[in-house]
C-alpha cells in the first residue's frame, strides 16, 4: 500500500501554477522536488505564417484515467509522495504552459527519473490531440515524430 | 448480437458518420475482426487503420481482445499531447 496525493486535471483556460506549486511543497519527508513544464514554441512556417495557437482536445474521461495510472506508477515505483498532472485543452498561445507535471520524493534522483517517464509516456500513451493554427488560416493535427528523432516537434 | 458505441476522436473525427455512432454486431468479435467490419461501415478509416489504436472501456485492447455487448470502442490516432 503506497501513499502518495495527486492533482490530477484538464483544464479550459490557463493552468493554475501556484495552486500546483502549494500542492507540491510542504511534506518534511520529500526532500526532491521536480517540475516540468512544457510551452508551446513560437514557431513558423515559411508557407502559413507565424503559430497562432495550437488546440488541444482530449478523449476527457480516457485521459484522466491514464493520467491517474501514471501517479499511481510514480507512487508505486519511485516512492512519489505528491504528483501533479495537468494539461489545458482548448486554445493555448506560444508562451503559455501546455502540461505541467510536479513530482515529489524523498530525493531528487526518485524524483527527475519519475518526472521524466511521466511526461515520456503521456505523450506517447494519453489521449490527448493538438492542431496547429497558422496565421493565414492553415489548420492541420499535430503529426508526432518518434520521440528524440531528427524534427521531433512536439 | 451485441451493441457497442463505436468514438471517433481528434484526428479520426471526420473518418466516422458523427462523433458518436451505435453499431450492433452479428456476434461477439476480436478487435482484429471488428477493423474489417469498420472499414466496410466506414471507408474512410482504412487510410489510418494501420496507425489506429483501440480503446475498449477506455483501455488500449489488443487485436484480441474480444468485444462484448455494452462496450465503448475508441478509435485513438497516434496522440500529439504535451
Amino acid at each position: 500500500m503506497s501513499e502518495g496525493d495527486t492533482f490530477i486535471q484538464l483544464f479550459r483556460g490557463p493552468i493554475p501554477e501556484d495552486a500546483v506549486k502549494q500542492f507540491s511543497l510542504g511534506s518534511r519527508h520529500l526532500g526532491g522536488v521536480v517540475t516540468f513544464a512544457g510551452i508551446v514554441r513560437g514557431e513558423s512556417d515559411p508557407q502559413h505564417g507565424d503559430l497562432l495557437r495550437l488546440e488541444y482536445e482530449a478523449y476527457e474521461s480516457m485521459a484522466l484515467r491514464q493520467m491517474h495510472q501514471l501517479a499511481a506508477t510514480a507512487i508505486e515505483r519511485w516512492q512519489a509522495g505528491r504528483v501533479a498532472i495537468v494539461h489545458q485543452l482548448g486554445a493555448v498561445q506560444p508562451g503559455e504552459i501546455s502540461v505541467l507535471i510536479v513530482v515529489a520524493c524523498p530525493h531528487r534522483a526518485e524524483a527527475f527519473e519519475a518526472c521524466r517517464w511521466i511526461i515520456d509516456t503521456l505523450k506517447k500513451d494519453v489521449p490527448i490531440w493538438k492542431k496547429d493554427v497558422y496565421a493565414d488560416g492553415h489548420v492541420a493535427w499535430v503529426e508526432p515524430s518518434p520521440p528524440g528523432s531528427h524534427g521531433e516537434r512536439d | 448480437m451485441i451493441n457497442i458505441t463505436l468514438l471517433f476522436l481528434g484526428p479520426a473525427r471526420d473518418l466516422g458518420a458523427s462523433d458518436q455512432v451505435r453499431i450492433t454486431l452479428k456476434d461477439a468479435s476480436s478487435i482484429a475482426a471488428f477493423k474489417l467490419d469498420l472499414v466496410k461501415l466506414f471507408p474512410k478509416v482504412e487510410r489510418m487503420i494501420t496507425s489506429l489504436r483501440f480503446a475498449v472501456n477506455e483501455e488500449f485492447c489488443d487485436d484480441a481482445h474480444v468485444l462484448r455487448d455494452g462496450d465503448v470502442i475508441a478509435l485513438i490516432p497516434p496522440v500529439s499531447g504535451g
